[in-house]
């Protein structure tokens, strides 16, 4: 992965080491003590967080816009269950074929695609996950179509969940820190210029979209395992929003910006149900009514907000660092007190 | 041959839409460059205002209809003032246009339901529900005939606009080159209000309409809006026959295809059209292609 | 931290952090004197005008049981949740209804999907839930075996293999119609579900389907789809879909000059039908599980006190949450305290109440209660009329 010689490679894997057993530790702590509805919010910004690393790295790092990022959930969280339930494979082959599988479709879609100058990647991934959910709602003897496939084994436990957002943020950091992602952000900034320079850039835009539809697999796969019920209407046009949300909410090319962007759009919701439920308790049903609705304006004027007035997120392209974490968050946060990306032009 | 016509005619009623507002989205690109989501939304707030106009101010239709053209076109204007110009102005990527543009969208479809209602609407009734037969052959309702009559017109008037007026060139001039037209003496700010207002009641009259012939709801200009973005990138996108060509291709193609191949898949049918048409030609049916300048 | 944002920006943070803890905490505490009752439904999107039928009736039979004095003394109090009618949402919706409001049993979806989605939770948290109208056979099954029940899902209305032989028989016997056409929303199981049931039994009473069209979710233009189905020349079309599509196939239908019978199901039971189908309404026939007409006094009972209050007629929706709650009021009057397994098990064995629709009983093999009616009624002039009521043995 990185260039830096064996000794690094062994700083990485410990790094790594340590952060699967803290995540583990940590998840399996929480999971214990907490009651049911906070580690289900905290399994929410976790499998968020994925999605939103998966779409950063393709539309952060390297420029090109994907709206159909639910599309290539839905791939992974049907793969992972078909394979768990009609095969009976075990819960890590399925889950980790269903990142794979959503990673080949993803060559599939790229591969044409991403030779189109500009906004085309939009439309044409937009176009995908419509043509997956007809797809999905059609074969019914595999999928159950319409008619939902019930009976998905639980298996997003906490610790699941937070071992496998560790794992995407300790792989994403070091693409994004190796020679290909520095070849990501080339393409981001000029396209033209990264080709007069030697970079096939078709060849790294076509890599980041596999990597990121590998990992939108994995958060899909988490997501059906968490909610063991799969409908082709959860992997709709506003999932792929939301994981945009979150990384416009928390910085365009900041991995760490993902995972506070994720926190932010996991939390308003279950904030202002909590408010509403409050507000009606004491009396202010009509307060309490409102804010049970209103919070999808409030969510949308936030978004305008951030594209307004921070347009670079709350991280503004920087990773969230600290020193005193700074030994156990090596692998990924090498720079000095967070890394700035080179702005836009 | 009697399904085949009258399934062509179910086609035209809604290629009629689709040309609409597919070139409105044509218009934006040209100039701006990048992919107005909120355009369908536009749609969306006009069906709105109409209907209130009709239900709330007891305005009869012509003037309502008339009304919320004037005012989406408006609307459409202000959006771009206050979501899209700043970030021009700042020389922002054009993802964060296109980024902002989906939040504009979110805001109004959620507005709508927040502020008004999320339950469907109906439009008091202003034409016959009685059909047009066309000979026992097909049936046309006259809704169809007003969405169709309604879109011819605006497109001839749009293409007198564009080819005969100063500002209608002054907006080809943008489209063809945004700096040489600034030094050309051209107000580019006064133009792109043009753009936007001409794009707003194009799409406003679409959205009226459709609102007639099915129902008003706030997911109205959602997969309107996207279709239609579809059939201007397939026409080719920048080039506004291009977008009634796609516009009506995806529509005729989409009603045949759900007549006599599936239903099933009758959404992804212009999917599938858009990126084949973008495999083998990637400027679209009648686009010239766009070179990006280094 | 490594973020230098300006201090008003901080000062946002600060506040939102602040008010989500007492937005958080707020569901600590809460006293032994009342009975919480958790009810998620729809209440915004695309299913929020029946949502809030539910939520009426709901309230209705909260006041009423309140009225009478409460249950074991204490005050009975609901706790509304939205889902947005997204399943996502579910999970979440249920595990804060049960461990932040402490709700001791619960109440909802209106879509059976959405109760499916619910359906784990309520099993692994051991809260009873029931479904007031939510006619999928799987919403009260296990959720990782299908084959057995979820211990803590019941239902209050009948099943859509039911529904869907009742519109067969109809169709069949009642109307004397042979050939058939089927016009159904492919993403959805109500739909699908109701669709399969209907064909199965009209097939064994010796009816043909001569056309089976479907579509996709968000449809608008049914014309293609009519079209192929006008050629087909059917005597019946069976449109088992949502009132809002089911308005604008009528429509449609009539525009194409369709003069077949339409017939649809228990989520077509709006006024928006008629207003949306317009003139092409007239004449549907419906299956649903109240008529606010029903000869029955009790059933007109209902409507009476439904129309002081809300001013609207009601439909199955109000009724049936009317009832759902009457059932859950009978259950923890049976178990004598407000704990949710002692309510699961009473509830279980609900026998012989009195509701609007009849007697009610809970099966509890099936979890689905005993014997309820289906009512047929028709699209006439601006109303639905009570057509007649079909007991099943």
């Amino acid at each position: 992965m990185s260039v830096n010689g064996s000794k690094a490679f062994a700083r990485g894997l410990t790094t790594l080491a340590v952060l699967v057993v803290g995540a583990w530790v940590l998840g399996s702590l929480l999971q214990a003590t907490l009651p049911n509805y906070f580690t289900g919010i905290l399994t929410f910004v976790a499998i968020n967080s994925v999605l939103a690393l998966s779409w950063n790295l393709v539309s952060g790092f390297t420029g090109q816009f994907s709206l159909g990022h639910a599309g290539f959930m839905a791939v992974g969280g049907y793969t992972s269950a078909i394979l768990m339930v009609r095969l009976k494979l075990p819960f890590v082959v399925s889950f980790v074929s269903g990142g794979i599988f959503a990673g080949v479709l993803g060559f599939l879609v790229g591969f044409p695609s991403l030779r189109l100058a500009g906004d085309y990647l939009a439309i044409v991934t937009l176009g995908f996950q419509y043509i997956m959910l007809a797809v999905l709602n059609n074969t019914t003897d595999l999928t159950g179509g319409g008619l939902g496939m019930a009976g998905v084994p639980f298996r997003t436990y906490l610790p699941v969940a937070s071992l496998t957002l560790v794992c995407t943020l300790w792989l994403l950091s070091n693409v994004v820190h190796s020679k290909q992602g520095r070849c990501f952000v080339a393409v981001k900034e000029d396209d033209i210029a990264a080709q007069s320079v030697g970079i096939n850039t078709t060849y790294y835009k076509v890599l980041a979209f596999i990597i990121s539809s590998f990992f939108a697999g994995l958060g899909g796969a988490l997501l059906g395992h968490f909610t063991m019920y799969l409908h082709p209407d959860i992997f709709n046009y506003l999932k792929s929003i939301e994981s945009v949300s979150m990384v416009i909410l928390g910085g365009l090319g900041s991995l760490t910006g993902s995972i506070v962007g994720a926190i932010c759009i996991t939390l308003v919701p279950e904030v202002f149900r909590n408010l509403a439920t409050l507000a009606s308790r004491i009396g202010l049903t009509e307060a309490g009514d409102f804010l049970r609705r209103g919070w999808m304006v409030f969510y949308a004027l936030l978004f305008l907000i951030m594209m307004l007035a921070r347009p670079k997120g709350l991280m503004g392209g920087r990773e969230l660092t600290w020193a005193g974490l700074r030994s156990l968050a090596g692998g990924f946060a090498g720079g000095k007190g967070g890394r700035q990306w080179p702005s836009s032009k | 041959m009697k399904e085949f016509t009258q399934q062509l005619l179910n086609g035209l009623a809604i290629g009629s839409v689709y040309a609409l507002v597919a070139v409105g989205y044509t218009l934006v690109f040209g100039v701006l460059r990048f992919i107005n989501f909120a355009h369908g939304s536009v749609l969306t707030f006009a069906a709105y205002v109409s209907l209130f106009g009709m239900l709330a101010l007891k305005l009869p239709f012509a003037v309502a209809f008339g009304g919320s053209l004037v005012v989406s076109g408006l609307f459409s204007i202000m959006v771009e003032r206050q979501a899209y110009r700043p970030l021009r102005l700042q020389g922002a990527p054009n993802l964060n246009l296109l980024i902002t543009s989906i939040g504009v969208s979110l805001l109004v479809e959620n507005a709508i339901i927040v502020f008004y209602s999320a339950d469907f609407f109906v439009f008091p009734k202003v034409l016959s529900s009685s059909t047009i037969s066309l000979g026992g052959v097909a049936t046309i309702p006259p809704v169809d005939l007003l969405l169709t009559g309604v879109a011819i017109t605006l497109m001839v008037l749009l293409y007198v606009f564009v080819n005969y007026t100063k500002m209608g060139v002054a907006i080809q001039a943008l489209a063809y080159d945004r700096d040489a037209a600034a030094l050309m003496g051209i107000n580019i700010n006064l133009a792109i209000a043009y753009t936007f207002f001409i794009a707003g009641t194009m799409a406003s009259a679409a959205g009226v309409l459709i609102g007639m012939k099915f129902n008003v709801n706030p997911y109205l200009g959602g997969l309107f809006g996207v279709k239609s973005f579809a059939a201007a990138v397939v026409g080719g996108i920048g080039s506004i026959p291009g977008s009634y060509l796609g516009g009506y291709l995806i529509g005729i193609l989409e009603t045949m295809g759900a007549g006599y191949v599936s239903s099933n898949y009758k959404d992804a049918i212009a999917f599938v059209l858009l990126v084949l048409i973008l495999l083998f030609k990637p400027s679209g049916l009648l686009g010239r292609g766009l070179q990006e300048k280094v | 931290m490594g973020f230098r944002g300006s201090s008003s920006l901080k000062a946002a943070a600060f506040a939102l952090v602040t008010v989500m803890l007492a937005g958080v905490l707020s569901g600590c505490g809460g006293g032994s004197s009342e009975i919480k009752i958790g009810c998620f439904y729809p209440l915004t999107g695309a299913n929020a005008a029946k949502g809030q039928f539910n939520k009426n009736g709901t309230q209705l039979a909260i006041d009423d049981i309140n009225a009478a004095g409460g249950l074991l003394g204490k005050k009975v109090v609901p706790v509304y949740e939205d889902t947005q009618s997204k399943k996502e949402n579910v999970p979440n919706v249920v595990r804060k209804l049960i461990e932040q409001d402490k709700a001791v049993a619960l109440m909802g979806e209106v879509a059976s999907s959405n109760s499916i989605a619910a359906g784990p939770v309520v099993k692994q948290l051991k809260v009873p839930a029931i479904a007031p109208t939510s006619t999928n056979p799987k919403v009260v099954m296990d959720p990782e075996d299908v084959t057995k029940l979820n211990p803590f899902y019941f239902r209050a209305c009948f099943i859509d293999p039911l529904q869907g032989a009742v519109l067969a028989n109809f169709v069949s016997k009642n109307l004397n119609k042979t050939k058939a056409a089927l016009l159904y929303n492919i993403a959805q199981d109500y739909n699908k579900g109701l669709a399969q049931f209907f064909k199965e039994r009209f097939q064994k009473n010796g009816g043909t389907i001569i056309a089976e069209e479907t579509y996709p979710d968000q449809t608008q233009d049914f014309k293609p789809q009519l079209t192929k189905i006008k050629e087909a020349n059917p005597e019946a079309i069976i449109i088992p879909n949502t009132y809002a599509e089911n308005g604008l196939i009528l429509r449609q239908a009539k525009e194409l000059g369709i003069n077949a019978i339409f017939l649809a199901g228990d989520a077509s039971h709006a006024p928006k039908l008629i207003e949306i189908g317009g003139d092409g309404a007239e004449g549907v026939y419906l299956t649903t599980l109240y008529a606010p007409d029903d000869p029955d006094p009790k059933a007109q009972a209902f409507a009476k006190k439904y129309r002081d209050k809300f001013k609207e007629e009601p439909n199955s929706n109000a009724c049936f949450s009317y009832e759902a709650m009457m059932v859950i009021g009978e259950a923890v009057k049976k178990a004598g305290k407000a704990e949710p397994q002692a309510i699961r098990d009473a509830m279980e064995n609900v026998k012989d109440i009195e509701v609007p629709s009849g007697k009610f009983t809970m099966d509890p093999k099936t979890h689905n209660p005993l014997n309820k009616p289906v009512v047929v009624i028709q699209v006439k002039g601006n109303g639905f009329v009570f057509v007649t009521k079909v007991t099943p043995e």
